[in-house]
């Protein structure tokens, strides 16, 4: 069972993936070329799309507490994607990228991290900070425009211990 | 949704496999836990309204998935309960203890393998199952009810306090060098019981039960008061406050019951 949770790899790098892919465009590693730059793309929305792909092989969860409280907290975010444009902006050569990056790599794969993957904002997806009467503290992933507390969740797939995704049937 | 959480020693995690672990075995000839009944005449006995105990626990009625962080097989060496809750409300547990964790090798009909990672025997029937909705707990022995440990409290013997005020209520005298602290567990045990039994009923009722006592036992009762001055007289005195040990209505007879039943 390829659970997401068991495999934080994944998510490190879906949720990075426009590192590598600006690098190599950046430090022209490769030829430039319409072709070049098409299948970079591609590779790359593969990559960051990938953990809704492997959706139904992650591991279901449910919120049966009513949430207290709700907090939308898309701005959290905006520094560390500014964070990973002028990093990788920053890197003169793709060796020392590649280091780089691995290093990065290993962090988030060792941590308990909220969930940064820039793409799933851009179709639609945004990021909650949800609060229930017992103390669950965790980060949902939602589509819905959610405003309003007191309401419970019951389709939720674990993406590590903090992060939740919520699918809508 | 059915999911399973797994307990180690101090915090509890959620394990990824999908499906349920043990069925829900024939809970039909399960009786009310009764710890007057010697005789284990049935798999399954049950006790009620746990949630208004002071030994429940909250995990029994866990709905909430999320809250609890993923199992990874280091932390498996230290698995203490495994919990499975079904999608009907039912909760099945069943104890681990370090001796079914394994990592051994097996020998099968023309080989031997080893199995790789971290192993636990699984057993075909679970040690306590949980209904959620009658809040009702099965179970085979009360020793096994690890998931709420203070349960055996319930049924413990009784304290020195409790049993300064069992013979102050019964008038009970004890007499040459046998006194409260010389009271063992097994009259303990009995006397929690009678305790209960006698705190449960109205005056007139406890004022019957003390006539009749003396009535059935006269060697020991002296003046309005009961003189007792070793284990066996008290084991014989608990026993007829707690009605087992009689005299039978018509015949006479003297009877000793070791196991009763209460039909309801």
């Amino acid at each position: 069972m390829l659970d997401l949770a068991n495999y934080p790899i994944i998510n490190a790098v879906s949720s990075t993936i426009i590192m590598p892919a600006i690098a190599i465009i950046h430090t022209k590693i490769m030829p430039i070329s319409i072709l070049s730059l098409l299948s970079i793309v591609i590779i790359t929305l593969i990559i960051a799309f990938m953990p809704l792909l492997l959706f139904k092989y992650a591991l279901d969860e449910q919120l049966k507490t009513p949430i207290t409280s709700i907090e939308n907290v898309n701005h959290l975010f905006l520094p560390i994607y500014l964070g990973y444009f002028f990093v990788t902006f920053s890197i003169p050569s793709f060796e020392l990228f590649i280091i780089t990056y691995f290093i990065i790599l290993v962090f988030l794969s060792f941590s308990k991290m909220m969930y940064f993957n820039p793409f799933l904002l851009l179709i639609g997806y945004s990021f909650y900070k949800i609060h229930t009467s017992n103390g669950i503290n965790v980060y949902v992933l939602s589509k819905q425009h959610i405003v309003v507390d007191n309401i419970t969740i019951t389709h939720l797939k674990r993406l590590n211990d903090i992060t939740f995704l919520e699918v809508l049937e | 949704m059915n999911f399973l959480l797994v307990k180690l020693k101090k915090e509890y995690r959620r394990s990824s496999l999908r499906d349920t672990i043990f069925d829900e075995p024939d809970l039909r000839n399960s009786r009310k836990y009764d710890p007057r009944n010697a005789v284990p005449d049935c798999d399954w006995y049950y006790l009620d309204n746990i949630k208004d105990k002071e030994y429940y626990n909250e995990i029994l009625i866990e709905e909430d998935s999320l809250k609890y962080p993923m199992l990874v097989s280091k932390n498996f060496s230290e698995i203490t309960i495994i919990m499975d809750y079904h999608d009907n409300g039912f909760l099945c547990i069943q104890n681990i203890t370090p001796s079914i964790i394994f990592r051994k090798r097996l020998l099968q009909s023309d080989q031997t393998i080893m199995l790789p990672n971290n192993n636990l025997v699984i057993n075909d029937v679970p040690d306590v199952i949980y209904d959620k909705s009658r809040d009702r707990l099965y179970f085979k022995k009360l020793s096994s009810i690890k998931i709420l440990p203070g349960i055996s409290i319930e049924y413990r013997e009784a304290t020195d306090t409790e049993v300064i005020k069992f013979i102050e209520k019964t008038n009970i005298n004890l007499e040459n060098g046998y006194d409260v602290s010389k009271i063992k567990i097994k009259n303990r045990k009995l006397l929690n019981l009678v305790l209960e039994k006698i705190e449960s009923l109205p005056d007139n009722l406890v004022t019957d039960l003390i006539n009749y006592v003396a009535k059935t036992c006269p060697k020991y009762s002296l003046n309005n008061n009961f003189v007792i001055s070793n284990e066996k007289e008290m084991n014989e005195l608990l026993m007829v406050f707690d009605e087992r040990q009689y005299i039978t209505p018509v015949t006479k007879e003297k009877r000793i019951a070791n196991s009763v039943e209460k039909i309801e």
